[in-house]
């Protein structure tokens, strides 16, 4: 079957353990403001536009009423866009490029096994992202089954906040779940994400009950979780859970220049931390007795 | 001696030769006092003249001992600063009028050969049409520095752009500042000629572990009466090599009287240290360090390059462990005697790409890392010089903390060392008819080039073969009936008839040199140092060494080729979008009014990426010319031929006057430098580039492999990062990869991937946690990395 995928990139090394190659599948039931992979939000597939390598041949125009040249400057009015990716299909200088494209599973299963030698000899694999990957459940559990077959080590990163069949489903077929943990505040974490966290929570409870090997990955981003109550309760959770322990993502604004090339928002309002905050958050768990994962190995 | 004492006389002496390298261009007393000597034996035999020559280089080569060192022996005095070097105002002056002449009579000019000096390996490399110095340790002799001529040559390529090529400018103007030393004291040298050791290691091992003495004795044992003129020039290098020693001796110990206190006994110890070397051999592990590099300056001081110092911890641990077990030597100050010779390695004018080789397994095949090669590692890190250029050996049987520990290197950041198969080179030196003895002992001699040290004379060298520019003879040979080529098999055929010839011509070449060595080319004192010499009574040059040469045949810019063959195949035969004779006129035209086209034929993938079409193309070529390369060999052959694929610069120059390329390579554009990808294609990551290369034949690649990694140090960074560059370069050696080095992305190379984001597609930076293609991200995201790489992260 096909699933809607907008990257698969090979030689990740913060995607779970090893050297992996990370499938990236469109679609996201959060709107998290700090998402460093806007792209993978919609399920439709979207035209990115990178104005540096535009050369203003007008090719675009020619073919879609959505572009025009005014005073020499190429102009892009997505609304008007209607042309089904032909724009996309004339562009030389790839300015314009389609995010997403339909994959067979088995295509991206031979695409991902390609790095065998290199998963291997680093205990990497394959890790299924998004978006949100539970938000393609039948591709994802195909994906992983493939990779069962095959022999490839592999990890799915989860906002948690999948439907609990859909986790069902896969618990024989998936090594690793990384679990993002985002907020404790429960209001803030429905205002923020648009998904009630208790949904998280249980999931959690659900995979280390069903005897899953999971991960909590927390992005930590200032001025919104960078909280001594936020902190504890990650510290708790690894207490609490058979869990393989916390994994802080600090924030990193990445995701702003991707989104602009979307036509979405503009610049995020959050500034990365330097490295010596991302210790002492770390630093800070660790004191409350939090567990760290240690990427196995 | 405690770590603070030790890093304060690094730290002092890395600074005294600091200064001695930016103190300006140098000259060298090699002319004149070689020349004093030839002048006064003529009519004898050339192997005395040389043997004499050397001995008058050796007595009268002014010596000079450094502050603060602990291992002695310096050329810096021989290579004395040039006090009238031209000022810029003059050096624009004569650029200008070596233009303007040059313009005059371009086509006379271009059919001169310049003649004159002496034939070294690079001019015995350089053709016609080349350039060579674009790297500054080959700009050895001459009145400007290296970066004054390279600012020279941008000046004046702005001035005379349109009306002569760059590479003409260049070439001109390298040429334009050699060092002038009297035409009557070169052309006696060149009369000779004096033709020296380079690119080849002796064996210091063995002369260190026997002394000058015994060398002596063997030397007069095995010499007739009369003596033959080899034994005769032995006997003379044997005693001037031993009298060299004593001359720096004395200046020691003068100089001990001269000294404060601490310093004076240090210099007492030198002086009479060196005195029992001039007659014994080492019985410490300082003594053999000082031995070795005493024989290295002097053959540097002969005129020998490229002396490799081959399997450095092999032949010096029996000293470090003896020292070490019986208490006489402390690690710390083992460590610290290394450091000293690291650095004087760096010194000016001694560093002319020499190797080092570390690991592996010993000639009887047990594994070969001792401690010593721990400590090599730990100065590598610590030290970052550029040379020596360290080679790694790796095999199955070096225990884990040494693969560890090379990783640990690597990441350090110096780009050191490189690391090298075992499993491939053993296994390709058997099959050119080597005993398991010579395999196992293989180093990496210069850069990466495979020799089994202190057994050959020079490696021999033919003119480089680029892949990518025997296209231009393919589409000349076929200019006007290209239709003969009517299918990709046959313009595939034709393409491979030109690359056979290449081959061919390179193997008369190098039968043309070897047929110019008998009875002219002597090595005196280099052929002390190699095995077989004393023992047969013969020069290396003249088949004395145990083992032959090695002919290498270099190519490279495999990249670029299978790029250009891609296209060809998908659009000229495969879709038929534009024939084979089109195709032609866009190459000649270099795509001028072809932008849709050159578009289209640079959009045909490229090799790196781990896709099989492309690849299966460029393992196509590579296989044709190692085919061909081996089938000269044979068991009984002394002499190997061998195929290198590496480049060294020649991507460069050689693109620099190579037209477009079907690949859309403009022309004088660079082609893929030795065994890589076309710049900045590799853009789906190492691991794909790897796959690449592991699908290339390497059971025939016997000379010598060159495979850059260029990754951003944030790659590598933190635990995830040591663990993902160790599987990433190990599973690649262990899938059969026979050589790699990884290259960090510097902040320069981050500004220039900013302004020209199409040649810098493949670099990738990971950024708190997310790995992401450097052109891909916005500028001010762009500027923070280039800071954050500047400040070493």
């Amino acid at each position: 079957m096909t699933g809607r995928v907008f990257s698969v990139q090979p030689f990740c090394v913060d995607d779970g353990p090893g050297i992996r190659t990370t499938v990236y599948l469109k679609g996201c039931n959060m709107r998290c403001p700090w998402c460093h992979n806007p792209e993978g939000i919609s399920p439709l597939i979207e035209v990115s536009y990178i104005e540096s390598r535009c050369e203003n041949c007008g090719r675009c125009a020619a073919v879609c009423e959505a572009h025009t040249s005014k005073n020499g400057r190429h102009a892009f009015d997505r609304d008007r866009c209607s042309c089904g990716g032909r724009d996309v299909a004339v562009c030389p200088s790839g300015a314009l490029a389609a995010v997403g494209a339909d994959l067979e599973a088995i295509d991206v299963i031979r695409e991902v096994a390609r790095d065998r030698r290199f998963f291997d000899r680093s205990g990497g694999g394959m890790t299924v992202t998004g978006g949100e990957p539970t938000m393609q459940p039948e591709f994802l559990r195909e994906l992983l089954a493939l990779a069962k077959a095959e022999d490839i080590h592999s990890c799915i990163e989860t906002n948690g906040a999948g439907a609990r069949e859909d986790y069902r489903a896969i618990l024989g077929l998936t090594d690793l779940f990384l679990v993002d943990y985002k907020l404790t505040d429960e209001a803030q974490h429905a205002a923020v994400t648009g998904m009630p966290s208790a949904v998280v929570l249980e999931n959690i409870a659900f995979l280390c009950d069903s005897g899953a090997d999971v991960v909590l990955r927390c992005p930590v981003i200032p001025g919104v979780n960078d909280v001594e109550d936020h902190f504890r309760a990650i510290a708790e959770l690894t207490k609490r859970l058979p869990v393989g322990g916390f994994e802080i993502m600090p924030y990193h604004p990445l995701g702003s220049s991707k989104a602009r090339r979307l036509g979405k928002d503009g610049p995020s309002p959050y500034r990365a931390p330097d490295r010596e905050t991302v210790e002492r958050w770390r630093a800070e768990i660790l004191s409350m007795g939090g567990r760290e994962w240690g990427r196995g190995l | 001696m405690g770590a603070r004492a030790v890093s304060g006389r690094i730290d002092a002496l890395r600074n005294t030769i600091g200064q001695l390298n930016a103190a300006g261009v140098r000259r060298t007393l090699f002319y004149p006092l070689a020349h004093e000597s030839l002048a006064s034996t003529r009519g004898e035999s050339v192997e005395l003249r040389r043997a004499k020559a050397q001995a008058h280089l050796l007595d009268r080569a002014p010596l000079a001992i450094l502050p603060d060192e602990l291992i002695v022996g310096s050329a810096a005095n021989f290579f004395p600063v040039c006090e009238d070097a031209p000022g810029s105002g003059e050096q624009r002056e004569t650029a200008r009028s070596v233009l303007d002449r040059y313009l005059e009579n371009r086509e006379e000019r271009n059919r001169a050969e310049r003649s004159g000096g002496i034939r070294t390996f690079e001019d015995s490399f350089t053709t016609k049409k080349s350039r060579w110095a674009l790297m500054s340790r080959v700009y050895h002799d001459a009145s400007i520095s290296y970066d004054d001529l390279q600012a020279l040559i941008r000046g004046m390529r702005t001035e005379y752009g349109p009306r002569l090529e760059a590479y003409e400018i260049g070439r001109e103007l390298e040429r334009a500042f050699k060092l002038d030393y009297g035409e009557d004291v070169r052309r006696e040298i060149d009369s000779l000629p004096w033709f020296a050791a380079n690119h080849l290691s002796l064996n210091y091992g063995r002369m260190l572990s026997e002394g000058f003495d015994k060398r002596l004795a063997d030397i007069r044992a095995r010499s007739g009466e009369p003596p033959s003129d080899f034994y005769e020039a032995q006997s003379i290098v044997c005693r001037a090599s031993s009298r060299f020693f004593l001359r720096y001796a004395d200046f020691a110990l003068a100089e001990a009287a001269k000294a404060p206190a601490p310093r004076a006994r240090e210099l007492a110890e030198i002086g009479l240290m060196l005195k029992r070397l001039s007659a014994r051999p080492a019985e410490t592990f300082r003594e053999g360090v000082q031995f070795m590099w005493m024989l290295q300056v002097m053959m540097t001081i002969l005129w020998g390059s490229a002396l490799s110092f081959g399997r450095f911890d092999q032949y010096l641990f029996p000293l470090y462990e003896r020292d070490v077990a019986s208490g006489r030597l402390t690690r710390e100050e083992a460590k610290e005697i290394l450091c000293c010779f690291w650095l004087k390695v760096n010194e000016p004018r001694m560093r002319t790409v020499q190797s080092l080789t570390i690991g592996g397994i010993t000639p009887g095949g047990e594994d070969a890392v001792n401690a010593l090669t721990d400590l090599c590692l730990e100065v590598i890190a610590e030290m970052k010089l550029p040379y020596p250029n360290v080679g790694a050996r790796v095999n199955r049987k070096n225990p884990a903390r040494y693969c560890d520990r090379i990783i640990d290197c690597v990441r350090a950041g110096a780009g050191q060392p490189m690391l090298m198969a075992d499993e491939v080179w053993i296994g390709n030196l058997k099959r050119l008819g080597y005993a398991d003895k010579y395999a196992n002992d293989y180093y990496n001699m210069g850069c990466v080039e495979i020799m089994i040290p202190g057994r050959q004379p020079n490696w021999g060298v033919t003119e480089p073969i680029a892949f990518p520019m025997l296209f231009e003879e393919v589409f000349r040979r076929y200019k006007g009936r290209e239709g003969e080529l009517d299918s990709f098999d046959r313009f595939r055929e034709a393409y491979f008839a030109v690359l056979r010839e290449h081959v061919e011509a390179d193997y008369l070449e190098a039968d043309d040199r070897r047929g110019d060595m008998p009875g002219k080319c002597y090595d005196p004192f280099a052929s002390m140092l190699i095995d077989g010499c004393v023992e047969s009574g013969l020069d290396m040059f003249q088949g004395g060494a145990e083992l032959g040469t090695h002919w290498s045949f270099y190519a490279y810019g495999l990249g670029t080729a299978a790029d250009a063959m891609a296209a060809i195949g998908k659009r000229v035969y495969g879709e038929r979008r534009f024939s084979l004779s089109q195709l032609s006129g866009m190459l000649d035209a270099n795509f001028e009014g072809f932008e849709d086209e050159r578009r289209l034929l640079s959009t045909c993938g490229h090799y790196g990426n781990d896709l099989d079409d492309v690849d299966r193309l460029a393992a196509e070529i590579l296989r044709k010319f190692d085919d061909q390369v081996f089938s000269y060999n044979a068991p009984d052959r002394r002499d190997k031929y061998v195929s290198t694929l590496f480049g060294y610069f020649f991507h460069i120059y050689h693109g620099e006057i190579t037209g477009a390329t079907a690949n859309g390579r403009l022309r004088g554009e660079p082609f893929s430098d030795s065994m890589g990808p076309s710049q900045g294609k590799d853009v789906s990551g190492p691991t794909r580039m790897l796959n690449s290369v592991l699908k290339l034949d390497h059971s025939r690649v016997t000379g010598g492999y060159a495979l850059n990694v260029k990754l951003n140090p944030s790659v590598v960074r933190g635990d995830a990062g040591k663990r993902a560059l160790a599987a990433l370069l190990y599973a690649y050696l262990e899938s059969g990869g026979p050589q790699v080095q990884v290259n960090f992305a510097d902040a320069e190379m981050l500004k220039l991937a900013k302004r020209e984001p199409a040649k810098y597609r493949n670099v990738i930076v990971r950024i708190g946690g997310y790995c992401e293609y450097f052109v891909n991200l916005d500028a001010a995201l762009q500027d923070e990395i280039i800071t954050r790489t500047l400040h070493g992260l």
